[in-house]
């Protein structure tokens, strides 16, 4: 009995294992829209997704077959099992927010006293070289797209509709391209610093953090002197310093972009290698003012936690320094896990702003060309993104804190 | 209470961090009147500092320590409207939320939280890219809007807390009303705390004022820390480095926002008897 469990359990690992893989892949996907559209492989990524969530529990009902067993892997996700009850309750969660923020998002224009579209109309108009039969064509193109004829709940299904279908027309600013083409091939380049770094200074800045609350080594104490200095500077002010520094005194790296002009797109090592050159001065401002953000509250919890009954006990039964400092910073990493979401917010919108700094293609760059053509559908498509893609962060760290945390983990992968 | 803040003075670190502050509120207050005009064409192309110039020109030849200056004053000002209104806002709803319980607690706990998944810069850009004409108080309201709900959280906490002392019980039985328990009771116990909030709250709104300048979409009027930084960066000033020009902004929000934090930290450190060195 004992030995059929632990086949299972491994089992489960597996497909877990494999799924992440399949997630991995599925991202990667995103950067290469001539292979496959970002429609695929965006289905590609959700079906993935799900099946990691629901994949080990299928072996789990191994017992039941055929639709028995689709039916009590239904029931298992609202009654039994405390990963799926989990999983469900954030998942309803979230999709509250998106519902109040986008809804939000919708009403705030029309609590204006001028209608918002007649703002944007009038000051398209004012734009030198603007003739009436553009500015009539562009009124016609909002209309279909906002509905502004109808009544308010007609707007709003229009609203939804162009969520769900990902619809918000063709580009004022890049006139033949659709809104949304533009905001998906903006979306890998931003993600491409985002998760770097989300996941990097959250990796160093609470190693480091650890280490200054139990050390008393000079260097380590300066480090972190350093990390929570830089923390208190706003970012692309730091990156226009590193700009000045190192692309304008030493020419070590280029000032801006992200590719040389002269190389194609493509997958060719040249290119790539090209990228990362240019990729590393836009990194080094998010990342270098980034650590200090965990920092602080890593090297509190962890003093909070030396002070606590098991350390001293621990000490007392002659463990280890390491052993002890690892029994401690086990436990003072949970708190820091629940900050990872308000850190991913702050951080799109500090990317948005240091993309727009070193001129990198991402969403940060479309935001500012955006705006300054009053492009209105683009920066509603490029606000639907942020949001999905901050909510879809938060759901990571809630299933991550899941697996950190035993009594939900052991839903998951078998007690 | 008077005790406290005597306390609060006579520590170094203190005097030295308010001195900072002081000195670039009054650069703010002061400055805007022994200054050139910012926008007046007053000398050459990027000229490095000297002491006609004490920060060089600009690339249209204006005074930058002139316009930053007015910068400070500006910034300063959406900051402090900011700031306050959201902490206001913040110790109403906390408040509220603390003594209503039951439904309304639960609901408003599902918003905050919604609130504070929410990337407050996309949700700026958004509504400010509709306001074509932005004065430098409707921008502060802006971020007052979306910069409460963290602080009316930990408010709501704290007052929890408070609510279990003896000396509330106290009032409680003596026959007051919440609203009085609250106003003559609880906030006075909580002075200190409700200062560290509000001095956080006016940092982060100075910072979210200049992130959304730099965009291109902070007030029309007025001129900001925040919209020198975009003048900079659209005439790339940095790539051609005019040190003179962009480096002051950033360093005056450093050094504000900076010495702010600090001054929370040693506020906590001698206030709070756990932390407090003897």
């Amino acid at each position: 009995m004992r030995q059929k469990f632990s086949t299972k359990k491994t089992g489960r690992r597996k497909v877990a294992v494999t799924m992440i893989g399949v997630l991995i892949l599925a991202l990667f996907l995103f950067f290469f829209p001539s292979v496959i559209s970002h429609q695929k492989s965006f289905a590609f990524f959700v079906l993935a997704f799900g099946a990691l969530l629901l994949g080990p529990q299928t072996i789990a009902r191994s017992e039941e077959t055929g639709i028995k067993k689709f039916l009590a892997l239904f029931r298992d996700l609202f009654t039994r099992n405390p990963f799926a009850r989990f999983i469900t309750r954030k998942v309803f969660f979230l999709l509250f927010t998106l519902f109040l923020s986008l809804t939000l998002v919708f009403i705030i224009p029309y609590l204006m006293p001028v209608n918002p579209l007649d703002i944007v109309m009038s000051r398209l108009a004012a734009r030198p070289g603007a003739t009436p039969l553009q500015i009539e064509t562009m009124y016609q193109r909002y209309n279909v797209l906002f509905g502004l004829d109808k009544p308010i709940i007609v707007q709003y299904g229009l609203f939804w509709k162009r969520v769900f279908t990902l619809n918000f027309g063709v580009s004022i600013s890049f006139y033949p391209n659709t809104t949304m083409s533009l905001v998906l091939y903006a979306l890998p380049w931003t993600l491409s610093l985002v998760i770097p770094i989300w996941i990097l200074t959250f990796i160093v800045g609470n190693t480091l953090g650890g280490w200054a609350a139990f050390s008393k080594n000079k260097f380590i104490h300066t480090l972190y002197t350093i990390a929570v200095c830089l923390n208190t500077s706003p970012y692309y002010w730091f990156g226009l310093i590193l700009v000045y520094i190192f692309a304008v005194k030493l020419r070590w790296f280029p000032s801006g972009g992200a590719y040389n002009s002269f190389l194609m797109v493509s997958l060719k090592p040249r290119f790539l290698l090209n990228v990362l050159y240019h990729y590393i001065l836009p990194f080094l401002s998010l990342f270098l003012t980034g650590v200090g953000n965990w920092c602080t509250g890593m090297r509190a919890m962890t003093i909070y936690e030396r002070q606590s009954d098991y350390i001293f006990y621990s000490k007392q039964l002659g463990f280890t320094e390491n052993k002890v400092r690892n029994y401690a910073q086990r436990n003072a990493i949970l708190p820091q896990v629940t900050g990872l979401p308000i850190v991913l917010s702050a951080l799109i919108g500090q990317t948005l702003l240091v993309e727009y700094v070193f001129g990198w293609p991402g969403l940060g760059t479309l935001t500012y060309q955006a705006v300054t053509a009053i492009d209105y559908p683009m920066i509603q498509a490029i606000f639907l993104i942020t949001v999905g893609l901050v909510l879809f962060g938060n759901f990571l760290v809630d299933i991550i804190y899941g697996f950190i945390d035993p009594r939900i983990r052991r839903g998951y992968v078998g007690g | 209470m008077s005790s406290r803040v005597t306390l609060l003075l006579k520590n170094r670190k203190f005097q030295f961090l308010l001195g900072i502050v002081i000195v670039i509120i009054m650069l703010g207050i002061i400055g805007p009147f022994f200054t050139r005009d910012p926008l007046k064409i007053a000398g050459r192309i990027y000229e490095p500092p000297s002491s006609q110039f004490l920060l060089g020109t600009d690339m249209a030849g204006r005074d930058v320590f002139a316009q930053l200056c007015n910068a400070i004053r500006d910034s300063l000002m959406v900051g402090f409207i900011a700031g306050f209104s959201a902490a206001g806002i913040a110790i109403l709803t906390g408040a509220v939320l603390a003594y209503a319980g039951g439904v309304v607690d639960e609901g408003a706990n599902v918003t905050t939280n919604v609130f504070l998944v929410l990337p407050q810069l996309p949700i700026l850009i958004v509504i400010a890219s509709l306001l074509g004409k932005r004065s430098l108080i409707i921008v502060a309201i802006l971020i007052a809007l979306f910069n409460w709900p963290w602080m009316a959280r930990s408010i709501r906490s704290q007052i929890l807390s408070l609510k279990e002392r003896k000396f509330v019980d106290l009032a409680r039985i003596s026959g007051k009303s919440d609203f009085v328990i609250v106003v003559k009771e609880i906030l006075p116990n909580m002075l200190a705390y409700i200062f560290l909030v509000l001095i956080i709250s006016i940092s982060s709104a100075v910072v979210m004022e200049s992130s959304i300048s730099v965009i291109g979409l902070g007030p029309t009027e007025g001129f900001t820390l925040g919209k020198m930084l975009n003048l900079v960066l659209r005439h790339e000033a940095a790539q051609q480095g005019k040190w003179w020009y962009f480096i002051p902004p950033g360093l005056i929000l450093v050094i504000f926002t900076g010495s702010l934090l600090m001054i929370t930290a040693v506020i906590d450190n001698v206030l709070n008897p756990r932390t407090r060195e003897i």
